[in-house]
């Protein structure tokens, strides 16, 4: 995901143009007046503005940054994971519940990060419950409760 | 005098004691954690506060904050890892203090000159802000659009060594609070059809995502060095030599406090910074320059006074203009909006038993300090040694429930993400997370007063100079703006005066 400064920029230069023309079809956005998309155009310009000075660096210098060359490993698989963990609770929440979305979710990101299966299992069940306890009944935030047992607890 | 007596009334209950006690802990937990951040403590915390009333829930803020900054040093001082940025100034000084058997002494400095520091930033914040308030009253939109203008481009050449970065982040914050309906015009903006959008993005759930969601992302994704083993052995009672420092070196605490308020008032700017500059200062005008680096206690002292003192002074701007003076106080200001304590000089009209509670918990949580701190240095091997793939899924899981519990919904879950994911790719680009967070609280600020003031003065640019303040206000702004491009062009012409000769 590390990106040169020059690519950095063209891709922050494409992202500030796109938004800038959501901004012009905006309604109600009419120009020479004070309307809706008078800001956005005016963050547009500045991001549009500084992704140039990050293009243009790299025709000012050619040297390459020592920050540019360095690949440390990256673990995009863990990455991926703790993404994917955090869509399936999205989709998982409502139907299942805190206590048997989590849990199980918990207990797999642990394993992945190498915690033995046992202790994983462990913390696993403990820590759900403990937030669980401290989110429902002390803090009173309505947690989803999900189906059959648990809904009654 | 009886706004005084309602405010102790305010404060001497046991929902507000239970939070701020239970905070302090959870500060001192994170702040003592290599690589998590007192900012992500203050992100995490965010949900807790939801179920607490207005004044236990600012409390927990405070208490968290000023003990995470402080716990930051132990780690540093033990193993020469900062817990938090604001520890890594004197980092290295108070590790070769460990190493010389003087742990006991680091971290007596960094523990009562942390306390001492955070009482001197809230002494004047007790003085300066209601004064401040005053004056901020005669503000008008002009006033308002220059100073939210100040703060933020003050964050963005203060955040990182490289200004177009931050220019990038803090416009990334202000293009994101332009989501929504909460525009002048009223129109729905970027929205995408989507009805949870209308009111804009759920602040919570972003600033879950940019300080915490990204730091698990980079704890999973890099491959982080284990964390060596703590001998505490030879720790003995931290409060022992404390006399004799206060003695020796109250001229460099003086100076560490003040310096700490100055920068952590200036919108921007916090306690990182103050001890980075704190640390230097005090090496440039010390007696013994050259013990400096070799694991000297002064260093510490005045950074230590520095850091804590920025904490409270970076909350005078914060209550007094509702402008952050850097990211935990934009937490703050988000969370005291969710109160109904909404941040302004109105608040110390309207509400000043509120205000004088806020002093209060600031004293109170300064002083726990000294016992919480010396507990938690006694336990720090327990602290130092939890695991990171046991600590980083737990903070996931607290993450997912602080997004849903912000609305009591999923979608939010998935704006959590979204940020988080943005934050990692930002962070891993050299791109600073802080003034993506200033613009995301003072967009809103910035856009209405822009366009009111646009509105008022008929579209001429000038009126916005015409008012005293408002002048001044705009010409700092300006002047900051251009200070850099001065400077390029100052080094440049030096570069060419020098490469001359060299050709002749």
């Amino acid at each position: 995901m590390r990106m040169p400064d020059h690519v950095l920029g063209a891709v922050l230069f494409a992202a500030a143009a796109a938004y800038a023309a959501m901004a012009i079809n905006l309604p109600g956005g009419s120009p020479g007046e004070y309307g809706p998309e008078l800001f956005p155009l005016l963050i547009a310009g500045g991001v549009a503005l500084s992704s140039i000075v990050l293009m243009a660096r790299r025709f000012r210098s050619k040297l390459v940054q020592a920050s540019e060359v360095e690949r440390p490993s990256r673990n995009w698989f863990n990455g991926a994971v703790v993404c994917g963990v955090v869509v399936y609770s999205i989709f998982a929440l409502p139907v299942l519940g805190f206590v048997l979305t989590i849990g199980p979710a918990l207990m797999m990101i642990l394993v992945l990060l190498g915690v033995r299966l046992r202790n994983a299992v462990m913390i696993g069940i403990a820590a759900t419950l403990a937030i669980e306890f401290a989110f429902r009944n002390v803090l009173q935030v309505p947690l989803p409760t999900g189906p059959g047992l648990w809904g009654f607890i | 005098m009886s706004t005084l007596l309602e405010a102790f009334h305010l404060i001497a209950t046991w929902d507000v004691i239970v939070a701020v006690v239970l905070a302090s802990v959870f500060g001192l937990f994170v702040g003592a954690v290599p690589g998590l951040t007192a900012t992500m403590a203050m992100a995490i915390m965010v949900p807790v506060t939801f179920a607490l009333d207005p004044i236990p829930a600012v409390g927990a803020m405070v208490a968290c904050s000023a003990m995470a900054i402080f716990a930051g040093d132990i780690p540093a001082v033990l193993l020469r890892m900062p817990g938090t940025p604001a520890s890594a100034a004197y980092a290295h000084e108070g590790y070769l203090m460990t190493r010389r058997g003087e742990a006991t002494r680091a971290l007596s400095a960094s523990l009562v000159f942390s306390a001492l520091g955070g009482l001197f930033g809230t002494a004047v914040l007790i003085v300066a802000a209601p004064s401040l308030a005053e004056v901020a009253l005669k503000f008008s939109s002009f006033e308002y659009f220059w100073l939210a203008t100040l703060g933020l481009t003050s964050a963005a050449f203060v955040a990182s060594d490289d200004r177009v970065k931050s220019f990038i982040s803090l416009l990334i914050g202000l293009g994101v609070a332009t989501i929504g309906m909460e525009n002048p015009a009223g129109m729905p903006r970027f929205t995408f059809g989507s009805i949870e959008l209308l009111a804009g993005v759920n602040f919570v759930s972003a600033l879950i995502g940019l300080f915490a969601i990204s730091e698990v992302l980079r704890s999973v994704i890099h491959s982080q060095p284990a964390i060596p083993k703590v001998d505490l052995a030879r720790i003995g009672n931290p409060l022992r030599e404390v006399g004799g420092m206060i003695r020796q070196y109250w001229r460099q605490m003086m100076r560490g406090n003040v310096l700490g308020v100055v920068v952590g008032v200036l919108p921007g700017a916090g306690a990182d910074i103050a001890s980075w500059m704190a640390y230097a200062v005090s090496r440039r005008f010390s007696r013994q320059p050259e013990k400096f680096g070799t694991g000297h206690v002064e260093g510490i002292v005045e950074g230590a006074s520095a850091n804590n003192a920025a904490v409270s002074g970076a909350w005078v701007p914060a209550l007094v203009f509702g402008v952050p003076g850097d990211s935990i106080t934009a937490i703050v200001v988000g969370v005291l909006f969710m109160k109904g304590l909404n941040p302004g000089p109105t608040l110390f009209l309207e509400n000043p038993q509120n205000i004088y509670a806020i002093f209060l918990i600031f004293i109170a949580a300064n002083l726990l300090i000294l016992p919480l701190g010396w507990g938690a240095i006694r336990i720090a091997r327990n602290i130092l040694n939890v695991p990171r793939n046991v600590l980083m899924p737990i903070i996931l899981v607290f993450c997912i429930v602080g997004a849903y519990a912000s609305n009591n919904g999923t979608f939010t879950i998935g704006v959590m993400l979204a940020f988080g994911v943005l934050g990692y790719f930002m962070e891993e680009n050299g791109i600073p997370i802080a003034p993506c967070i200033l613009g995301l609280v003072l967009g809103e600020l910035v856009e209405s007063n822009f366009i009111t003031s646009m509105l008022k003065a008929d579209g001429s640019l000038l009126a916005f100079f015409e008012r005293p303040i408002s002048g001044t206000l705009g010409v700092m702004t300006l002047l900051v703006w251009l200070l850099p491009v001065v400077i390029a062009v100052r080094r440049s012409a030096r570069r060419r005066r020098e490469s001359m000769p060299a050709n002749n």
